[in-house]
């Protein structure tokens, strides 16, 4: 990821922190992508990273979240939630068509703060 | 046991932070049967490293294992199986040791084999260029969570038979449980697959045609002085 798509991640990472239903963002980035970041982290100490994958490839900005869900609420309408949220902040690049792919990847109750 | 037991005993590296100098002699001595087959291992960590984890209340919070989706269906089930009923199993494993492995290992390697991702199952959107899903995995975490509701109840696994990645496609959920010594199979059977159909229904679109559940097994409550 470029530093502008990097920057992105995080904003969309947060982002999706306080989307009702979302208990915890997980991971969307390709498992060598993470490993790659995890020991380039260990080395420099390394800032807070997103955790949504984004790619511009092309006209196309494709972004991808995974997501645990909170077993409370309906995760179809979790995910519809979010899918919005990602459309709405990724879409603000003029230019780009924007491909959102939203996955809860865990369904259970939120975690204690 | 030190850090450097642990990478051994995962087999995966830890990150340059993790080796000083004067270790870097022993690592070019580690024996290959040290280290853990990958299969053994959920997104590069043990059970035993995630039950550490348990152990220590997930604290501090380690961002590699709270970001991985199969560490945390691994910890929903650990916690689930210590919470609900682990020193009754283990009590049963020592009372009949030729059950030991069905009991407790039979368990620990349903979870493995149920964190792993497995087919993505879609979710309808009216928009273009918007796909929503839930994985297999989720939701068989899911149908292990239900048997917490059903008193007396463990799930051990879940099987979905059926085309889940294609809407309206027909699914035939299995579940097999383990039951406490005493409790109404039939009744709990049911209860059990009332939770089931309604938390399939809530977080999926599954078109479910039919919840079997077997009970595969009974276990003694440890107070019962059976």
């Amino acid at each position: 990821m470029t530093d502008d798509l990097d920057d992105l991640s995080l904003d969309l990472t947060d982002a999706l922190r306080g989307v009702e239903g979302v208990v915890d963002v997980l991971d969307a980035r390709p498992v060598v992508v993470a490993a790659i970041t995890a020991v380039a982290d260990g080395i420099g100490g390394g800032g807070p990273r997103g955790l949504v994958d984004v790619v511009r490839t092309g006209g196309v900005l494709s972004v991808a979240a995974f997501v645990a869900t909170d077993v409370g609420l309906p995760t179809p309408a979790t995910l519809a939630r979010v899918a919005a949220v990602l459309r709405e902040r990724a879409g603000q690049a003029p230019g780009d068509e924007v491909v959102v792919s939203v996955t809860s990847r865990v369904i259970e109750p939120p975690l204690p703060r | 046991m030190s850090d450097h037991d642990d990478a051994r005993r995962s087999g995966v590296p830890r990150g340059p932070d993790h080796v000083v100098p004067d270790e870097i002699d022993e690592i070019d001595e580690i024996d290959g049967d040290d280290l853990v087959d990958p299969d053994e291992l959920v997104d590069g960590r043990t059970l035993d490293e995630l039950e550490d984890y348990l152990d220590r209340g997930r604290s501090p919070r380690d961002a590699a294992i709270e970001a991985s989706a199969a560490c945390r269906l691994a910890l929903r089930a650990l916690e689930q199986v210590r919470g609900l009923s682990l020193s009754a199993l283990e009590d049963e494993a020592a009372r009949v040791p030729t059950r030991d492995d069905s009991w407790i290992a039979g368990l620990l390697e349903s979870i493995k084999a149920e964190v792993v991702g497995g087919r993505d199952i879609p979710l309808r959107h009216a928009a273009p260029g918007v796909r929503l899903g839930v994985t297999e995995a989720a939701v068989r975490g899911l149908l292990r969570q239900v048997g917490d509701a059903v008193d007396g109840v463990v799930v051990r696994s879940s099987e979905l038979d059926g085309d889940v990645s294609e809407a309206g496609a027909p699914i035939e959920v299995t579940l097999t449980m383990t039951a406490r010594y005493g409790v109404p199979l039939r009744d709990a059977a049911q209860a059990l697959r009332a939770a089931a159909v309604s938390a399939l229904a809530l977080h999926t679109e599954l078109a479910v045609v039919a919840v079997h559940v077997e009970v595969d097994d009974v276990w003694l409550d440890e107070g019962s002085g059976r």
